[in-house]
């Protein structure tokens, strides 16, 4: 098994697209980037010097509120008197398991109902395309922020709003890819010999569908982490007050930004790097995988 | 003809579409945590208020009728139990009994009152500052892909490219507190909050308007370059037609189709993100009410409400652009 599996990235490397990928520089800032902030978010702990959630004093006993940067506090305190760097380094993890949770979410409802509308086509086509394209005339975010403020406030309530009317992008993908796949002659062959119709959609079509599914996570990962900290900016008591958290924390340092200017400035940039390192590598990955993709 | 029945037929889900969704708020409601009749009738109601509520708004019968109440304002109260009522109370009862949307009534919340009132008054300003965005994205989106696209490989396009990447890669509301910051705060040439005025409407117009610009100026700068390598525009430039019209008639106007496909995508975003930026600039519009709505005591009625005609305004201003669609591209198939 490791052999074939160091043969198939083998082959992988030298593929097309891989070489295509591979020629394309802002997919490697893009890459740099997503693995620097990984890293960030798994070695948190040992990476921020300070806990998120500490509130500073100093020799007298008075807590260092508001401080600005400095040796000690590389980008100041906040309101609390806790460290804005070490909050920042620790809220890039929370952000990317919600990110990661709603684009979740997305493939799970998108992808079986692209690939039922696009494998079946007919009636279960045009029935599941007709609601796609009726959600894509919603104003999505308007329905979230209605259901978070009905509901009440939770980081899980966010993602789940977010997720529910979504996910249209996810299934038009799949539903074109797979229309394309059905009549190719190894589905009919397979079809011919009985095999049963989920079997040929999950072996055959599904996998077909992987490039492009591969590029809009990537983009869509991008967007999500834009609208969950849009949400988190809106309603910031949705997260729990010691949570580090980077849509909550820029609503945190609205109150304070004209003296402050480096908090919402260092808050938002890291939101814009992060945002840019995917949009870098889903640009290169769709150039490379399927350029004609539209999103 | 065709297209008439292409639009009447993406029309038709909508209505469904909206009855499933506000259904489905209306089940929030109920699972919310605490007593819906509490929420509705504000933290400061008594227990004969609660009541009465819990009564007008059919809070003591299943959800289904609930619903109903506030859709068409059937079944209405039981004239019964309007008799029992003390007379003092009376007045407060028949105010709040939900008299259905689809009637023209958006009912009533005990903070706003009328909320068909307050959100007449809302409205205008969430719509100058959607439009102003939505204009500028098109305007600025569209000048900058062409010029990107006509001076392909110049430093010019590669600023423009580079541009729009990064203006699809900024939060909306954060550029608009980095607005604030530089223009207000230390240069001083806007006013950081909105005034009432058309210039402090500007700097949120912008914020809004920058992610849907940059994703213009992207699908504008790559369809024109398609285009522009087209057969009929070498034609044409034989035929020594001006290069503005070759540009402006031929090349345009054939990369105008994704351009607009783009922007019927994107024009749903436009609301959300009003509602963040109204609360960035102080602007007191639908989103502000919104936000009002949940803090610090949920106002239920008022979030469906703003939602409803939100969404509505959305299918018309994709109406619009459908409209738009069909007269760009004679060709298209409604299929």
């Amino acid at each position: 098994m490791p052999t074939s599996l160091i043969g198939w990235a083998r082959k992988m490397w030298a593929s097309p697209a891989a070489r295509k990928l591979r020629r394309n520089k802002l997919a490697w800032v893009g890459l740099a980037i997503i693995s620097a902030v990984v890293f960030f978010a798994i070695f948190a702990d040992f990476i921020a010097p300070y806990d998120p959630v500490e509130q500073m004093y100093n020799e007298h006993g008075e807590l260092v509120k508001l401080a600005s940067p400095s040796r000690q506090f590389l980008l100041g305190t906040d309101d609390f008197g806790r460290d804005i760097f070490s909050r920042i380094i620790h809220a890039i993890g929370l952000d990317l398991k919600l990110g990661l949770a709603l684009v979740g979410l997305w493939t799970v409802i998108g992808v079986p109902l692209g690939l039922i509308a696009g494998y079946y086509g007919g009636k279960i086509d045009s029935a599941i395309m007709r609601v796609v394209d009726g959600l894509y005339a919603f104003p999505y975010l308007v329905f979230a922020i209605a259901m978070v403020g009905i509901l009440g406030f939770s980081l899980s309530t966010i993602v789940i709003a977010l997720g529910i009317i979504g996910w249209p992008l996810f299934a038009r993908v799949v539903r074109g890819k797979a229309l394309a796949v059905k009549s190719e002659v190894y589905v009919e062959a397979s079809r011919a010999f009985g095999e049963r119709d989920r079997n040929i959609m999950l072996r055959y079509v599904l996998p077909n569908c992987l490039a492009p599914l591969i590029v809009i996570m990537t983009l869509s990962l991008a967007t999500s982490l834009i609208i969950i900290a849009a949400l988190t900016y809106l309603i910031p008591v949705g997260v729990p007050p010691h949570e580090p958290e980077l849509g909550s924390m820029l609503a945190a340092s609205y109150e304070y930004m004209r003296v402050q200017w480096w908090w919402p400035t260092s808050v938002g940039l890291t939101i814009v790097i992060i945002v840019l390192g995917f949009n870098f590598l889903g640009d290169g990955l769709r150039d490379a995988l399927d350029p004609r993709l539209r999103y | 003809m065709g297209m008439v029945r292409f639009v009447i037929r993406r029309l038709m889900i909508i209505p469904p579409l909206l009855l499933v969704l506000t259904f489905f708020l209306f089940l929030c409601l109920n699972l919310a945590p605490g007593d819906p009749a509490r929420i509705l009738a504000g933290p400061k109601a008594d227990e004969n208020q609660l009541e009465l509520t819990r009564k007008a708004y059919g809070l003591d019968q299943p959800i289904y009728i609930q619903y109903s109440r506030w859709l068409i304002g059937w079944p209405g109260p039981d004239p019964q139990y309007l008799e029992n009522i003390p007379e003092k109370y009376r007045d407060y009862y028949l105010k709040y009994i939900p008299n259905g949307i689809l009637r023209g009534d958006l009912g009533r919340s005990w903070k706003h009152g009328s909320i068909s009132q307050v959100i007449k008054e809302k409205l205008p300003v969430t719509l100058e500052l959607t439009i102003l965005a939505l204009l500028i994205a098109i305007g600025m989106g569209l000048l900058l892909g062409i010029v990107a696209a006509l001076k392909r490989g110049t430093t010019v396009d590669y600023l423009s490219t580079t541009g729009a990447l990064f203006g699809l890669s900024m939060p909306s509301y954060w550029l608009g507190m980095m607005m604030i910051l530089i223009f207000a705060f230390r240069l001083g040439w806007m006013p950081p909050q909105y005034d009432g005025s058309f210039i402090s409407i500007l700097m949120p117009a912008i914020a809004l308007g920058a992610f849907h610009m940059a994703s213009l100026a992207r699908m504008t700068r790559s369809s024109m370059l398609e285009v522009m390598g087209e057969d009929y525009i070498r034609t044409a430039r034989v035929k020594g037609v001006s290069e503005r019209v070759v540009i402006s008639k031929h090349g345009l106007k054939n990369a105008l189709i994704p351009i607009i496909t783009i922007l019927v995508l994107q024009i749903p975003w436009l609301f959300g993100g009003a509602v963040v930026l109204e609360k960035v600039f102080g602007i007191p519009g639908m989103g502000r009410l919104m936000i009002d709505s949940i803090f610090p005591h949920s106002d239920p009625y008022v979030i469906l409400d703003i939602f409803l005609v939100l969404s509505v305004l959305t299918v018309f201003a994709n109406l619009l652009a459908d409209i738009l669609y069909a007269y760009v591209n004679p060709k298209i198939r409604y299929g």
